[in-house]
């Protein structure tokens, strides 16, 4: 029997990106493919859906809408972001290894809260260098000026016209963009074209 | 284009947001005793002020949260934005 093979969401579509990298010197953009992704739901007014959270991730989820916060599942480094006020998403790292699920589905009773898995729906881009903020701005309508947006912040909305889901990660600055799988290579695309009109050297 | 102001998200893009309709619309407790004129008036009868309105709207690209607002429908000003109790 062949060996099952991986094929993330961007390099489904090579033309679309032979290299899979955009570099130039002010900004990069790369796919991290293959991570762990959950979509959690509760209130964390409820002791044992705050707690189950807490015992895993060592906190409970961040109340403040569109914050994120920065944890350890192990060795692994996990990000819980504000994505409604029962909803969050719980991203970690090698979707194939992690065993955070797993871990969640058993320390938060089935009566207290819900953890789904959405991995496989989703893909992350990375974006960083001097003129990153202005690839995010380019393409929504969020205001990401460091007096508006920041570390620990996230947003849904609407980047080039599909739904995503922005965090900014460090002060740098470098951004992370969740979009679904299927406008992997839309955005891509978008995002070369427009590095390439704002003339990001 | 409208800035909405988000109950949870705050202001943004009239583009993230879904329109509801009429806000505050009741279902009648007992459908079978409504002649069909009040069932239809349930139904499919709809405010249509010049002025005033009360309105559902729905974050759809963000926070997917439904809320109300009271939006003049002359100037589309939004006068008041209040969460669904």
């Amino acid at each position: 029997m062949a060996e099952p093979r991986r094929e993330s969401p961007l390099g489904r579509a090579p033309a679309a990106a032979p290299n899979r990298l955009i570099e130039r010197p002010s900004v990069r953009v790369e796919e991290l493919p293959f991570r762990a992704i959950l979509v959690l739901h509760g209130r964390t007014g409820r002791p044992r859906f705050a707690q189950g959270v807490a015992q895993v991730l060592g906190r409970p989820p961040p109340d403040a809408p569109n914050t994120f916060v920065e944890t350890r599942f192990g060795e692994e480094g996990v990000v819980i972001a504000w994505a409604g006020p029962e909803e969050w998403f719980v991203i970690g790292q090698e979707e194939g290894t992690s065993g955070l699920r797993v871990a969640l589905r058993q320390a938060i009773p089935e009566t207290d809260g819900a953890v789904v898995d959405v991995s496989s729906g989703f893909t992350l881009f990375t974006l960083e260098g001097r003129r990153a903020r202005d690839l995010v701005a380019a393409g929504c309508s969020i205001d990401v000026h460091p007096r508006a947006f920041g570390p620990g912040r996230c947003a849904q909305t609407l980047y080039a016209r599909t739904g995503v889901s922005v965090l900014q990660r460090d002060e740098t600055p470098r951004f992370e963009m969740m979009v679904r799988r299927s406008y992997a290579a839309w955005l891509w695309r978008w995002m070369e074209s427009s590095a390439e009109l704002m003339a990001v050297e | 284009m409208l800035l909405i102001e988000c109950p949870w998200c705050g202001p943004r893009d009239e583009s993230e947001f879904s329109y509801g309709g009429e806000a505050h619309i009741v279902r009648p407790p007992e459908p079978d005793r409504l002649t069909d004129e009040e069932w239809a008036d349930y139904l499919f009868m709809r405010k249509n002020p010049r002025g005033r309105h009360l309105e559902q709207w729905c974050h759809a690209h963000g926070c997917r949260q439904w809320f109300n607002a009271e939006r003049d429908t002359v100037t589309s000003e939004i006068v008041r934005i209040y969460r669904v109790e």
